[in-house]
């Protein structure tokens, strides 16, 4: 199935920032993730505008955001 | 700090911290050792100096019985990376409740001056009254222990905050400082004066690249008290890092909370900076005061875009491995590194930036430099303007401030100069003075009277229970964009538990950047490992908490009444659609939030204040 993945601030960096693309059946959050060598922790996770656990499953046509979780100082 | 047991939470008079006191009106000073009354005197910072604050009614803060406490952490000067800070306490001229009583107030900032009054033998100066002329005062390690002299200022009057440090380091070489602009020299019309630090590489550089201590206008009343700067003076007394300190401060690095602040080099997320991607991926970066637009509009303010123009470099404070300033230089024609254009941190870069109608950073670097220079609160100071050229928006007719609008650079740079020199007070006392004269307070974004940083008062109904800056003493500001969560159970959970919590690291020393909440048992770790006192996790939450809790109580003694604790009016009448975070700050929502934090805090308080 095709998945839209974004990326924001410096998890672009050596990826891209928007980009179609394809998982399995039942793929998760998680798997997109993994699959993009991304770290897990203070990752903020969108599907299709709103927030879901690692655990949460996509569907084909969905898009997935991920953000760097960062804080103020 | 002499520590005489290792139990500081069932013996808490086993460590005791010296104090000196100066009094400024007659230029003499006393030293004492004060044991500890329990562990929020032990952990330090504002734990300690609230509790000096509370045993004294003051009703102005312009007044000599208001005293200014310069204080530590218990892991200020000591191996524990990021452990610098010094603390600046005092009844505000900023911060007042409706019924005109002064709330007290903290401010915290890094560079190495903390260290070094560390190293001096004190742990906390308490300047009582006020000097009939302007002075500074020079703290230093004598062979007999600490020992302090106060001398004129006047050659120091009228430099900026950064040319000041310089021309005490060339008379003190192995000091650091904390020096006023002046804005603090013109306090009375400016109310929201800054401390200004000085750090190793600003010293090295011959560069502005001070730290401040910003909140709450502490600049404005070392102005009033005409005690220009403060020098710390003693050799470098780190101890040496034994292999259990290596431990804590390679956690320090590693923990995922910290490596969000490190370089993007570094393999981190380049500091605080990196949250304005985060943030625009949903409208929620402040845009003309606090509206975003909708638009792309800030793209200009995006780190590539800034490296187009500026050579960006990461830097650190004194030994630390987080490095988290990102310093902006101007590039030579041949493409080598020039002088330094200002440090970009999130806050200023939006307050003088997207939030005023600015997005070309080479404008932007110009007036956070300006600022700091001045030596004002950039928050306080950026959250003002906007509401200035807000006001003018709406009024073309009767404008504020000869017209200024969003986006007039020059005009807007003429103000910052004029408010940071003192002739301009209807800016330099805030916006919550400013809003309350011209009529129209929906807009304008403080909350109890101190102004709000770069996050949305919409994303974020905490803000009216941060007892000392938004988002420096609740840690709740970015709460929505991380989790997303909009139930009012929530929202009472993460107040009345972690957000509190923020307040911590202003009592032990270290910078919040370390990343990990307070419960961490890298915190007692490094605690045991500095000091030897032995002290839980659990313990260090309760006395954070306690001491949070009386910086509560004491906003209530001071006059505040229950609807002070709101929001600005528009996040309530006039919800903004561009925002694509849930709009769920309702009247309601917050009134019966507020109602179910009360109800877990009052018992609480109970006792906490002197009779
Ligand atoms: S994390 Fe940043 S502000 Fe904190 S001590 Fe390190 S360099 Fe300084």
């Amino acid at each position: 199935m095709q998945i839209t993945v974004k990326l924001y601030g410096s998890l672009c960096i050596g990826r891209f920032h928007s980009a179609v693309r394809e998982y399995p059946d039942s793929s998760t959050i998680q798997t997109i993730v993994t699959d993009l060598g991304i770290p897990s922790e203070y990752l903020i996770r969108l599907k299709n505008g709103y927030h879901v656990p690692l655990e949460e499953v996509v569907q084909n046509g969905d898009t997935v955001s991920l953000l760097p979780m960062l804080d103020g100082g | 700090m002499r520590i005489l047991s290792q139990n500081p939470v069932t013996d808490p008079s086993t460590v005791l911290y010296r104090r000196c006191v100066v009094d400024l009106e007659t230029g003499t000073a006393t030293q004492e050792d004060v044991p500890c009354k329990n562990l929020e005197d032990v952990l330090g910072g504002f734990g300690r100096s609230y509790q000096i604050l509370a045993e004294r009614k003051i009703s102005e803060a312009y007044c000599p019985e208001n005293p200014l406490i310069l204080n530590i952490g218990i892991l200020t000067g000591s191996t524990v990376m990021t452990g610098l800070r010094s603390y600046f306490s005092s009844y505000s001229p900023l911060k007042q409740s409706r019924k005109g009583l002064p709330s007290a107030m903290w401010s915290a900032g890094s560079g190495n001056f903390g260290n070094k009054l560390k190293w001096t033998g004190l742990d906390e100066v308490i300047f009582e009254n006020r000097s009939a002329t302007p002075v500074y005062a020079v703290f230093s390690d004598g062979e007999n222990g600490p020992q302090v002299e106060i001398k004129p200022a006047v050659h120091l009057l009228g430099l900026t905050g950064h040319e000041k440090i310089m021309a005490l380091h060339k008379e003190y070489a192995d000091a650091h400082f904390a020096v006023i602009g002046p804005a603090g020299e013109n306090f009375n019309s400016v109310y929201m004066g800054a401390i200004i630090l000085s750090t190793d590489n600003q010293l090295k550089s011959g560069e502005g690249k001070s730290r401040f201590a910003g909140r709450g206008g502490m600049g404005s009343m070392m102005g009033y008290k005409n005690l220009i700067a403060i020098v710390a003076q003693s050799s470098d007394k780190m101890g040496k890092i034994t292999p259990d300190m290596r431990d804590v401060n390679r956690d320090v690095i590693k923990n995922g909370g910290s490596a969000r602040f490190q370089p993007v080099s570094q393999g981190g997320h380049g500091g605080t900076w990196a949250n304005i991607d985060v943030l625009q991926a949903f409208h929620a970066v402040p845009e003309n005061n606090f509206r975003p637009k909708g638009d792309e509009d800030v793209a200009g303010l995006f780190r590539p875009n800034v490296e187009k123009d500026f050579d960006v470099h990461s830097e650190a404070c004194f030994r630390c491995g987080i490095r988290c300033h990102n310093n902006l230089y101007h590039r030579n024609a041949d493409g080598s590194r020039g002088a330094l254009a200002a440090k970009f941190d999130f806050e200023p870069l939006i307050l003088f930036g997207s939030n005023i109608g600015i997005n070309d950073s080479r404008q932007v670097t110009e007036l956070i430099h300006l600022c700091d220079y001045l030596g004002m609160d950039a928050i306080s100071l950026g959250s003002t303007i906007s509401y200035v050229l807000d006001y003018n928006a709406r009024h073309p007719d009767q404008p504020l401030c000869d017209g200024v609008a969003f986006g007039q650079f020059d005009q807007i740079r003429e103000l910052i100069v004029r408010t940071g020199r003192g002739k301009l007070s209807e800016v330099g006392r805030g916006v919550k003075r400013l809003s309350e004269q011209t009529g129209e307070t929906s807009y304008a974004m403080h909350v109890k009277g101190l102004e709000l940083p770069a996050y949305l008062p919409e994303t974020n109904p905490a803000y009216a229970f941060a007892i000392a800056g938004g988002h420096m003493s609740m840690g709740t500001h970015m709460y929505l964009a991380k989790e997303g969560k909009t139930g009012l159970d929530d929202w009472v959970e993460v107040i009345t538990r972690q957000g509190l919590l923020q307040v911590g690291y202003d009592m032990i020393g270290l910078c919040k950047f370390v990343g990990v909440g307070m419960g961490h048992e890298l915190i007692s770790r490094a605690i045991g490992e500095a000091t030897g006192l032995k002290v839980s996790s659990e313990e260090i939450v309760t006395a954070v908490r306690r001491a949070y809790l009386r910086g509560l109580a004491l906003e209530l003694r001071q006059g505040y009444e229950d609807d002070e604790y709101t929001l600005p009016g528009q996040v309530f009448e006039n919800p903004n659609p561009n925002v694509t975070l849930p709009a769920f700050v309702t009247r309601e929502f917050f009134a019966r939030m507020k109602q179910r934090v009360w109800a877990i805090f009052k018992p609480e308080m109970e006792g906490l204040l002197p009779e």
